[in-house]
């Protein structure tokens, strides 16, 4: 047979294949993108495709990568427990567990008792170590460093951020900074004036979806948009006691948000359960916190009455953003 | 068992694994797609950029094709080209020569002939609609009719790029040389 010119351009088809892990990254970073946009899933206000949201699930999934050894650069601040957490997503509102309580004493209790008897940590980044399970598929977990100038770096592991730092590879692009500083605000500072701000953080304290009359007539939408933004500067700045402070301020002033003690991993937590109206239909959403630090150790999302279709651990650690970049772990 | 297309309509209805399968059935193919291009670090950095990039314009499938795998080389083939753009000034071309570099082909032809370079450069030299549409076809087993799909053109359009491309590569006398000589080793066995 004669070989033709196809043929001979054919013969160079044959490459290295990718390795399986490669396949396995890309799809677990796919199935974290498909969580973040929940396309048909019972739905949050909150916009489908919210930037900060997206990037956030884009960047902050994937890999194996917990074994955190909390050298003397990383202080831990809390340790989850590995099994699977103490919530209990879609609470109705209208029949709140005994031990419930509506957001305001609680979590201004615990804001003040932080406030009074914690400092300010060493270090100037939070590292988190996240594992996500969803209703379908297998955990995955990252690793998130969020400087405390704003900057955000993910790797699937703790090993890999050296390198995104090395590279300036910052994909917050700004995102969490509103955020962040519309909860310290929130500290001392008029929570009128903070919600607002929180509220609308994603654009900035002008133009969002919150005007100065929104505080006067809390809707849905609003609801929803300090709870997610606020959950948001949590995570952030989860290693700085005074981003806590504020968002439990914050938290505090939405009133359908209920608060139950739990133990998580038998630790004191509180659990924060958010449904109507910040979310339509059966949707809900729980934050579980630690009880004395207000530091996240939980969260779950999902319809009432049903396994969550995403529950999320949280491994908190206080670090230098030199001894990260230097592969101080 | 269940088309691409049905898979990725029930995507839409609100079923997300039913996207991983899509993706499961052509992650071999479109990784090598993207090894062949930019080489295989590259091409596990923009897996994923591809999946989340097909899942995002998912709603834009035509479902009147039952096989996604030319649709998902042409997100590619986009995430490829938004990759090259967006390299270092330094750094600028995507080049061609390099195409599947670091493997051998050629381990039995005569050592004097530098083969894969010689198609290389060919391949460097067509137009880049021509190039596409031939390594489409050659490499990743697609049919003329795909490879429009993928480009976005129409299959005639493609037909007439395979067919300016092969004559490019059949008029070039490196190319002509080795075609014949390979032809003649052939008969002469």
């Amino acid at each position: 047979m004669t070989v033709g010119e196809l043929e001979l351009v054919g013969r160079l088809r044959d490459v290295e294949p990718l390795r399986p892990e490669a396949f396995e990254q890309a799809r677990t970073v796919l199935r974290a993108a498909m969580a973040s946009d929940r396309p048909d899933e019972p739905t949050p206000a909150r916009p489908r495709h919210h930037p900060r949201r997206r990037a956030l699930a884009i960047c902050g999934i994937v890999g194996l990568g917990i074994g955190i050894a909390a050298a003397a650069v990383a202080v831990a601040l809390i340790a989850t427990p590995a099994s699977q957490p103490a919530i209990t997503p879609g609470r109705p509102a209208a029949r709140p567990p005994a031990a419930a309580h509506r957001t305001s004493t609680p979590l201004m209790r615990l804001a003040g008792y932080i406030k009074a008897h914690t400092g300010q940590p060493a270090g100037n980044a939070t590292l988190i170590i996240r594992t996500q399970t969803y209703a379908k598929g297998q955990p995955a977990t990252g690793a998130d460093l969020y400087t405390d100038s704003g900057a955000y770096y993910w790797a699937p592991t703790e090993s890999g951020l050296p390198a995104q730092i090395a590279a300036h590879h910052d994909i917050g692009n700004g995102m969490f900074r509103r955020e962040v500083a519309a909860a310290l605000y929130a500290v001392n500072g008029n929570l009128a004036i903070a919600r607002q701000r929180m509220i609308n953080a994603p654009s900035g304290h002008t133009g969002g979806v919150c005007s100065a009359q929104c505080d006067a007539s809390a809707t849905g939408i609003t609801d929803n948009y300090l709870w997610e933004n606020s959950l948001d500067a949590l995570t952030a700045g989860a290693g700085n006691p005074r981003v806590r402070v504020g968002v439990l301020r914050l938290l505090s002033t939405l009133p359908d948000v209920t608060v139950t003690n739990t133990a998580t991993g038998g630790q004191p937590t509180l659990t924060l359960a958010a449904g109507s109206p910040a979310f339509p239909g059966n949707y809900h959403e729980a934050l579980t916190i630690n009880a004395s630090t207000g530091i996240p150790v939980a969260f779950a999302g999902g319809t009432l009455g049903q396994k969550p279709d995403v529950m999320i651990t949280y491994q908190v650690f206080r670090v230098t953003l030199a001894a990260i970049a230097a592969g101080k772990f | 068992m269940d088309s691409d297309a049905e898979l990725i309509g029930r995507s839409l209805a609100g079923d997300g694994e039913a996207f991983v399968e899509v993706i499961c059935r052509h992650e071999a193919a479109v990784g090598a797609y993207l090894v062949r291009r930019a080489g295989r670090e590259m091409a596990e950095d923009l897996l994923a950029e591809v999946w989340v990039a097909a899942f995002e314009s998912r709603g834009t499938y035509d479902r009147s094709f039952p096989d996604a795998r030319p649709w998902l080389f042409g997100v590619a083939m986009n995430r490829l080209r938004r990759h090259w753009r967006s390299r270092p000034a330094e750094d600028p071309v995507p080049d061609v020569t390099s195409l599947a570099a670091g493997w051998d082909p050629w381990p039995g032809v005569d050592g004097r002939v530098d083969t894969a370079t010689v198609l290389r450069t060919a391949l460097a030299g067509l137009r880049p609609h021509e190039r596409e549409v031939l390594t489409l076809v050659a490499w990743e087993d697609l049919t003329v009719a795909d490879a429009a799909r993928t480009l976005g053109i129409p299959a005639g359009t493609a037909r007439r790029y395979l067919h300016q491309a092969r004559r490019a590569l059949r008029n070039a006398p490196e190319v002509a040389a080795l075609l014949t000589d390979l032809n003649t080793v052939k008969e002469t066995r």
